[in-house]
């Protein structure tokens, strides 16, 4: 173990070690749960699209709903949920998430997948909301920081060993089998919560007026804007891949996980490399990030032909887009002040709408008869309106500093 | 052993990754072999360009008959990830002379800049870290041009599709070698591993997650029996 937590005799924040420990376990479960349910549906589209009988555009809807489910249940059940007992409201979303996910392995017909991938969708951002606020006040004093980035792990993990193990499976045994395994994890995490979570009161000084406050910044919301619009460029691409690798690299179906595994480790460099750079300078990596994240998403609708090309292709761009979030967040946090909390769960909202418009407008263009290049090339537009929103943020932002300077902070 | 010691730990470190670039060198080899490029021309990309994802890019949209600015744009967009390993490496190599601050970068790759990023944080001294980061590339390198000069060779009578399947998701693997730090994390993965294989038998996909349950299972095991940690489980 990295942290010398076994070192600490009697921590005066959070509990023992062990709990600590055990805990984390429990949510990092979840965690790796969402991250499957979140990303298998992209290996699994054509099987979808098949065993529902939809055309790949239609069935890329599914990836819509599921992220529209989150952006409508972060802030939602975030607010509503301030004041519960947070080991119960962990219980309760991780049930829904079950029910859902077998909900949708059980979906007769594609109207009632889709309310069944939105449902699944809606406790997604609460759930690691909640995650990180046990999770810190389990931790050991001045290792918060560390402890809501062990939590986190969930979706690296699930990218690199659960997507493309759970294609995998739904390759083998259809799609709905994959759904039901995510449904099994679901259920997994509601025993050990409730087995190694201690019990614990909400916060009393929850103060949702001052959070709400941030929603006045200019700043917030370019940066909100920058996510949710620069962001679908890599979901454009990523929610195709599976027939992209089909149809043009010309690669059989048991190709698809090694693409997946390829972005899954894609975003674990990355998500360490963007700490890195944020430390360097979160404005600047941004708009380097950016730039590049445009030109690799516009160089893979012609790289997807060639096998290695492409592969390295997608983990270069899983990569970029994993340290862009990392700089995203920073920013975030940074321009939200004192309302650090619905800033963070407002960034996982506006990357689930970068997620829902992505695919959308992926699919959009190849139900358009432009092919499975196209939604790439859509997403280098995505990203270069990101770009843009950044470049306006960044002169707002001069603006406000030279304004400081010449009379002093505002009023 | 008369190696300085950030020698032997950088040769130690990237042993593993270089392994994986050995077939990853293939592939491109390979690749060459099997396009209209002249092979001597193929392994000059390996010591000018030095960025098998690039030149592979390279080598196939030459010989799709792609014009020069396209194939050029291509390899430098897939490469323009390297300028941020270099953006994350600056405060490792700001202490370095001129000369090795403009010679050392040619030597870097995925794997060595993820070695060098992580070492930077436990060593203070230029020197060895300057020593640490070039036996470690270097080494990576090797492998590399070797593998390259045994696909061209070997040429055609390798299957495409086979090398491809097998070298790819091994460079990708190697990647996460260096999160291996501890005891636990590397029992679960040689556990994993040796499941894996041991039950591929069995039908598609129930070796692999036979191999993840004992993985997990291990790691948590090797976790209760390490030295400094409690066995309390709280029920």
């Amino acid at each position: 173990m990295t942290s010398p937590s076994g070192a600490v005799a009697a921590p005066a924040h959070g509990a023992d070690p062990a709990t600590f420990r055990l805990a984390s376990v429990a949510l990092i479960m979840g965690g790796f749960g969402i991250g499957v349910t979140e990303f298998v549906t992209m290996g699994l589209l054509p099987q979808i699209a098949r065993g529902i009988g939809v055309d790949i555009p239609a069935a890329g809807h599914t990836i819509s709903a599921y992220a529209l489910g989150v952006v409508i249940g972060a802030p939602l059940l975030s607010v509503l949920g301030a004041k519960a007992p947070r080991r119960a409201m962990l219980l309760g979303l991780m049930s829904a998430f079950a029910v859902a996910n077998a909900l949708a392995a059980m979906a007769p017909n594609y109207e009632t997948l889709i309310l069944a991938r939105f449902a699944s969708g809606i406790p997604h951002g609460a759930f690691f909301g909640m995650a990180s606020l046990v999770a810190v006040s389990l931790a050991p004093r001045g290792h918060s920081g560390r402890a809501v980035g062990r939590i986190m792990l969930g979706i690296p993990i699930a990218n690199i060993v659960g997507v493309p193990l759970a294609t995998w499976v739904g390759q083998a045994y259809g799609w709905r089998s994959a759904y039901w395994a995510v449904a099994a994890v679901g259920v997994l995490t509601v025993v050990l919560v409730r087995l190694w979570v201690p019990r614990t009161e909400a916060d009393p000084e929850q103060n949702w007026h001052r959070e709400l406050a941030a929603f006045r910044s200019t700043q917030v919301w370019l940066t909100i804007g920058v996510g949710a619009i620069g962001f679908g460029g890599m979901f454009a691409m990523y929610s195709y891949i599976a027939p992209t690798v089909t149809e043009v690299t010309g690669r059989p179906e048991s190709w698809v996980p090694l693409f997946l595994l390829a972005f899954g480790v894609g975003s674990i460099v990355g998500t360490w490399l963007g700490g890195v750079l944020a430390d360097w300078s979160v404005l600047r990596s941004l708009v380097i990030n950016g730039a590049i994240m445009a030109a690799l998403l516009a160089t893979f609708s012609f790289t997807a032909q060639w096998t290695v090309p492409a592969i390295v292709t997608v983990f270069a761009i899983s990569m970029v887009t994993g340290a862009w979030v990392i700089g995203l967040q920073m920013r975030l946090m940074s321009v939200a002040g004192a309302a650090r909390n619905l800033g963070a769960a407002m960034n996982h909202a506006s990357l689930n709408f970068a997620n829902a418009t992505g695919a959308f407008l992926g699919g959009a263009v190849i139900s358009a008869g432009y092919g499975y290049r196209a939604p790439s090339l859509v997403g280098a537009g995505l990203a270069l309106g990101g770009l843009l929103l950044l470049a306006w943020s960044v002169a707002v932002h001069r603006r406000d500093t030279a304004a400081t300077r010449a009379y002093g902070p505002a009023a | 052993m008369s190696l300085p010691e950030p020698v032997r730990s950088g040769l130690r470190a990237a042993l593993p990754l270089a392994v994986t670039a050995l077939p990853f060198g293939l592939v491109y080899g390979v690749v060459v072999a099997g396009s209209s490029i002249s092979p001597w021309v193929g392994l000059a990309g390996s010591w000018l360009v030095l960025a098998g994802a690039a030149q592979i890019s390279l080598v196939e949209l030459i010989d799709a008959g792609a014009a020069w600015p396209v194939a050029i744009g291509t390899a430098l967009v897939i490469n323009a990830r390297l300028a941020l390993y270099s953006a994350a490496l600056a405060p490792a190599f700001a202490a370095f002379d001129r000369r090795w601050r403009w010679s050392l970068p040619y030597l870097l790759t995925d794997q060595a800049a993820v070695l060098a990023v992580a070492e930077y944080r436990h060593r203070r001294d230029p020197v060895e870290r300057r020593l640490y980061y070039t036996a470690a590339a270097l080494l990576i390198v090797v492998f590399w041009w070797g593998g390259s000069i045994v696909g061209v060779l070997l040429g055609a009578s390798l299957p495409n599709a086979d090398v491809i399947g097998f070298a790819v998701p091994a460079m990708f693997l190697a990647l996460l070698i260096p999160a291996l730090d501890s005891r636990p994390t590397l029992v679960a993965a040689v556990s994993a591993a040796a499941v894996a294989v041991a039950a591929s038998p069995l039908p598609s996909g129930v070796n692999i997650t036979l191999a993840a349950l004992s993985g997990i299972a291990a790691g948590r095991l090797a976790l209760g029996l390490g030295p400094s940690q409690s066995r309390e489980v709280p029920a």
